[in-house]
């Protein structure tokens, strides 16, 4: 892609140069969701996330339980392994303490407009599922849920117990309840 | 459906939450997509190609239950349409959609545009049809950038006809 293109991304976002020009050296026409996060973690954007005193620690902890492990020899001081575990813990809705949070919150924020432009910074390149695979990052990203969840998972106060009761359901007529629609039908 | 099934299946969810189920699922998109190819007959090779794509929500004009919701969406009345209903995202968000025409089978993406759908919109995607000659099943694609379950997919089915005066136009490819 030339740098022209990316230029011109860069300030439609209005984000960093640089971070257009990771994302288009990063991705590849076999990138997966796993991969555009890492892409996404890794932008300049996310540099200026403090690390406070001991969380170090605790995000070291938080990584162990995360579904995407990170990249070998990654640092608890590097502010974008932090954003890549702040994200997977969205994704997880684990709870978090009020400063992680507040961070959190910047990164779900930057995350939705970065999205945007490695959507189309892969579309320039002409590869469909690594784009499709950003797109499914993006709805992760705003409903804070994995794309393996349940789509009912988006709905809000619908637990585990819920979810499960809902998927095991068949109605006289054979009808399921798998999406938001059909819950609107059951509760009519 | 049935009360009592309501009762067992969202039993824990309190009359209160209800309204915030409510208001989800009320919000939660549900998109009639047409399309069209220009021209269908006469595609020909390497030359370009429109698809008109009419996207529609569909609305459910009696619904009740949304009168006296007391959170943002009440100040957005009727300008509430489109704004993503997401209780975990830290800030307004407004619905957005890629459309988007690929072949699967090469993992090629031949079109793509964004849009923000509020009740209609026409789309026209432009491409350039493949460089051979043939039948190609490509797909057309509307996912959403903010829910997991309402993206669509259709085939997209394209004779492309040999063209008359042949001559491979060189396209300089300019990689590193």
């Amino acid at each position: 892609m030339s740098a022209l293109n990316l230029g011109m991304i860069a300030a439609y976002y209005a984000m960093s140069y640089a971070t257009v020009e990771l994302v288009a050296s990063s991705v590849t026409e076999k990138t997966k969701t796993r991969g555009v996060l890492e892409i996404l973690a890794a932008s300049t954007e996310f540099n200026g996330l403090a690390i406070r005193q001991g969380e170090e620690k605790t995000l070291k902890t938080m990584s162990k339980a995360l579904t995407y492990g990170l990249a070998e020899g990654s640092m608890f001081n590097d502010p974008n392994v932090k954003a890549n575990v702040l994200l997977q813990a969205h994704f997880s809705r684990k709870g978090l303490n009020t400063d992680l949070r507040s961070d959190q919150k910047l990164v779900l924020k930057t995350s939705v407009r970065l999205i945007q432009s490695i959507v189309d910074v892969i579309s320039s390149n002409g590869w469909l599922k690594p784009a499709l695979s950003a797109m499914e990052l993006s709805q992760m990203v705003v409903q804070g849920v994995w794309n393996k969840d349940s789509v009912l998972k988006q709905i809000p106060h619908f637990s585990d117990e819920v979810i499960k009761r809902c998927g095991a359901y068949v109605g006289e007529e054979g009808e399921k309840v798998e999406s938001p629609l059909d819950i609107l039908e059951v509760s009519r | 459906m049935e009360d009592d099934v309501r009762g067992v299946l969202l039993s824990g969810i309190s009359e209160e939450q209800m309204q915030n189920v409510a208001v989800f699922c009320n919000g939660f998109p549900s998109i009639d997509m047409s399309f069209k190819v220009e021209d269908e007959e006469e595609v020909t090779e390497g030359e370009g190609v429109v698809v008109n794509v009419e996207l529609e929500r569909e609305m459910d004009e009696g619904d009740e239950g949304n009168e006296d919701e007391d959170d943002d969406e009440k100040e957005e009345e009727g300008g509430g349409m489109g704004v993503v209903s997401a209780p975990l995202f830290p800030a307004k968000k407004i619905e957005g959609w890629w459309v988007v025409i690929g072949n699967a089978s090469n993992n090629s993406l031949l079109s793509i545009k964004r849009v923000n759908l509020v009740k209609s919109q026409k789309v026209k995607l432009q491409f350039l049809a493949p460089e051979e000659a043939g039948d190609y099943n490509l797909k057309l694609y509307l996912i959403s950038d903010s829910y997991m379950g309402c993206d669509q997919e259709f085939d997209l089915p394209l004779s492309v006809a040999a063209g008359d005066d042949e001559d491979d136009d060189d396209d300089d490819e300019e990689d590193e």
